[in-house]
């Protein structure tokens, strides 16, 4: 029972363990000493769980486009982050050389750091050792830190001396001062039921979890923070298919994993503020209140991914406009609606739920009906598009990969496949040289002799395979069947004599013939792999 | 006493750092230097123990003022001249520091009715609400006048910045 | 030692004279805003003092700051946007070029 207690109250414990141990000294010390230590436990687990976070994004990012994520770098790729990170260190460092020193060297700090002071208020457990510090402004801080990251911004593309960085810096920075706004006014709801600033407060109040009632509110959040961080479906200006990476362009190894980590630092920090003001927090029934919060956080994480594999980017004055015209005036409602919640039902019982939730529909709809942010924006026909994307990644969760771990493991190609090797049944050849004559390369050479009885001979049967183009053509003019296309796709070889193919290699009994133009052989054929073959077979 | 190390710090930062943008030429930095100005000022907000004041003057001024400064800065910028001063350096100097004689001279001065002994800090995000919106002695009128003074200032700034 | 009301006021003053001198000897216009900013952020300092030392009870120090930042939030916007109006059909922010209606 002892055990239990200790694990399941895992931080207050150690609390007291420790200033039970530091209480001989005075208290400025004791207190010193305890902030030293949440502070580097609290760098400690956030490098920690960023390098999860990104080991976890290209598996499951890879599970929603239905293939394996990185697998290779440790059991089920679990080193891939610090192959990256390795990777980035050895890349070459240099210095732009009209850039402005301390401008370039602060930038990634200004950057990273704001990411990493917002878990200073972040709540994992209830009680005096879950939380760094519980201010009383606690979500006010929040939002006060993640607008000095915007500065950072800025110094990274001045501080480049590249005229596109600087442009596309200036416009990361409209992007994220753009969509702060809706996010603010979307806490404004939650704060308004929860009645306080404080971060402990925000969850000790939610009986019912806020997503339930402010779905409006969490939408806008997401929705919001999801732009704050430069994440899909709106990372156009730092993307890696976009031409030029953004205010990080100039920055090599190093400087670009300090901002790789500002990113990753900044949607674990959203996805643990999302936890606290709409889904409760740490509280749940059973395990232990900080894995309850973990799990949240890695569901609210999910969701973030689920978004990026399904949704195209947004174009850029698509998103400016999605923020001014449509987010900030539902925001504002939003404060209106609660506002006269709170006024009217002041203890927010539970059918508020409903009344919030059919408000919320009727809104998105009337709004996008008449305020459309494009001539032809239909909520109905993208909105059900978005859902049904959605539901379509999400089913992909379940479907089996498509690529395997080659060269472990092959696919099985189609049953009538054009395979690279020719199969040569020498016993039926007659020598008669269709082949020759259809092969449009001409890269057949037959020699053949008179044979004793009526008949030829073939001496010699080579293939240039270096050349072919698998058009299948003297597979389909050979009179009696004597010719097949193979079923390997390998092709590589070591050494150029290799690729000219001689009578011996195509009677080889390891070559398989496929069924393409000779259709009676189709039955025998295994069946393709990526048409959903019977469990146990790969 | 941890106060007092506190203030003493974020003072000497906060002199250094506004001396430094009236001194540099390169407007881009005293912007930057500008910005750690207002960090420190908002740690001397915490010393005087105005926590919501402290969290806003970081939002307002670093996250929007700052950013608007800098914009400014980018969409005007004369490579060459940054941010010189003019021939009337050694005149603002004199008033400067006249200035600053005579103010210290009347905080030193006047007895002021400082409450002994100091009480302790508390959060004052409720106690500013309850100020301004007190149905008597409350400032709910100059709340009001504010919001539309705001709503003036971002309409006139968008006509004024607008492209022909 | 103790800090008391003098220190918070003094700090107050020496921002203020240094905004005083930016404003008057700076000839970006930018950097003349910029200054105006710490003139006002220094009269903040000293109302939020005033309140804590004086009547800690009443907050209306904090209050007034609140409402000074809101103003200098919409004067810097607004001046601002004037200089960059200026910018454009003058190409220049120097403040000693700006000078059609001088005599």
């Amino acid at each position: 029972m002892g055990v239990w207690d200790f694990i399941y109250n895992l931080f207050p414990r150690l609390y007291e363990l420790t200033s039970a141990a530091l209480g001989g000294l005075p208290t400025w010390a004791s207190y010193l000493i305890l902030g030293l230590i949440g502070i580097v436990l609290i760098l400690f687990f956030v490098i920690l769980v960023v390098m999860l976070f990104v080991w976890f994004e290209r598996r499951l990012v890879g599970r929603f486009q239905i293939r394996l994520g990185p697998n290779r770098a440790g059991p089920a790729g679990l080193f891939q982050p610090i192959a990256d990170v390795i990777k980035l260190l050895l890349k070459e460092s240099f210095t732009p050389s009209k850039a402005d020193r301390w401008v370039y060297f602060l930038a990634p700090v200004v950057a990273v750091v704001p990411a990493f002071l917002i878990f200073a208020v972040v709540p994992i457990q209830g009680g005096a050792g879950g939380i760094l510090v519980d201010l009383n402004i606690g979500i006010l801080y929040i939002v006060a830190i993640s607008t000095i990251s915007v500065v950072g911004v800025f110094m990274a593309g001045w501080g480049s001396s590249n005229k596109y960085s600087l442009v596309g810096a200036m416009r990361t920075v409209a992007q994220m001062v753009s969509y702060e706004v809706p996010l603010v006014l979307s806490i404004i709801g939650v704060v308004l039921i929860a009645g306080s600033l404080s971060m402990v407060t925000i969850v000790k109040e939610q009986a019912v979890p806020f997503i339930l009632l402010q779905p409006l509110g969490f939408l806008i959040f997401f929705l919001g923070s999801l732009a704050e961080i430069n994440r899909s479906p709106f990372d156009l200006l730092e993307a890696e298919s976009e031409i030029v990476a953004g205010f990080h362009t100039e920055y090599p190894g190093i400087w670009f994993a300090i901002f790789f980590l500002a990113e990753y630092g900044h949607a674990l920090a959203v996805s643990a503020i999302v936890t606290t003001l709409f889904l409760g927090g740490w509280m749940g029934p059973g395990l232990p209140p900080y894995l309850w919060f973990f799990i949240k956080v890695l569901l609210v994480f999910s969701v973030m991914l689920w978004l990026r594999s399904t949704l195209p980017r947004f174009r850029v004055d698509q998103l400016m406009g999605f923020a001014w015209k449509y987010l900030f005036p539902l925001a504002l409602v939003n404060i209106f609606i609660t506002g006269f919640e709170a006024i009217l039902w002041p203890d927010f019982p539970w059918p508020i739920i409903l009344v919030n939730i059919l408000v919320m529909g009727v809104l998105i709809v009337l709004w996008s009906r008449f305020f459309p942010l494009e001539e032809g924006f239909r909520l109905e026909r993208y909105g059900i598009g978005i859902a049904k994307g959605m539901a379509l990644t999400f089913k992909h969760l379940f479907r089996r990969p498509i690529t395997v771990q080659y060269p472990e493991q092959r696919l099985t190609p189609s049953r009538r496949f054009r395979g690279n090797e020719l199969v040569l049944d020498l016993g039926r050849c007659t020598g008669c040289g269709a082949c020759v004559r259809a092969c449009p390369l001409n890269i057949i050479h037959l020699e053949t002799r008179r044979g004793p009885e009526k008949g030829l001979i073939v001496e010699r049967f080579d293939v240039e395979a270096g050349r072919c183009m698998y058009c299948g053509l003297c597979v389909e003019s050979c009179p009696v069947g004597c010719l097949f296309m193979g079923r390997s796709y390998e092709r590589a070889t070591y050494r150029l004599e290799e690729l000219t193919v001689g009578m011996d290699r195509l009677t080889a009994p390891d070559r398989k013939p496929s069924a393409y133009a000779h259709p009676e052989m189709e039955k025998e054929m295994p069946e393709q792999t990526l048409l959903a073959p019977p469990k146990g077979v790969h | 006493m941890g106060v007092a190390i506190a203030f003493w710090v974020l003072a000497a930062v906060s002199v250094a750092s506004a001396l430094a943008v009236v001194i540099t030429r390169d407007i881009f930095r005293a912007a930057l230097f500008l910005v750690l100005c207002f960090l420190t000022i908002a740690g001397i907000y915490i010393t005087l123990g105005a926590d919501f004041l402290a969290a806003v003057q970081v939002l307002i001024y670093i996250g929007a003022i700052s950013v608007l400064i800098i914009f400014a800065i980018m969409l005007t910028r004369e490579a060459q001249r940054g941010s010189p001063s003019n021939r009337l350096r050694l005149p603002a100097l004199a008033i400067g520091v006249l200035l600053l004689a005579t103010l210290v001279f009347a905080v030193l001065v006047t007895p002021w009715n400082v409450v002994v002994p100091l009480p302790e800090a508390e959060p004052t995000t409720a106690g500013i609400a309850a100020r301004l919106f007190d149905l008597e002695g409350g400032f709910v009128l100059p709340f009001e006048i504010v919001s539309v003074l705001l709503l003036a200032a971002a309409i006139g700034a968008i006509v004024l910045a607008r492209d022909r | 030692m103790a800090i008391g009301l003098e220190h918070y006021l003094i700090l107050s003053a020496i921002l203020f004279s240094i905004g005083v001198y930016g404003v008057l000897a700076k000839r970006n216009a930018v950097a003349i805003l910029m200054s105006i900013e710490i003139m006002l952020n220094a009269v903040n300092i000293a109302m939020v003092a005033f309140s804590r030392y004086i009547v800690p009870a009443l907050l209306t120090g904090q209050v007034f700051a609140i409402f000074i930042m809101t103003v200098a939030a919409a004067e810097a916007a607004v001046g601002l946007a004037i200089i960059i109006a200026i910018y454009r059909s003058r190409q220049t922010v120097d403040v000693e070029k700006i000078n059609l209606m001088k005599w």
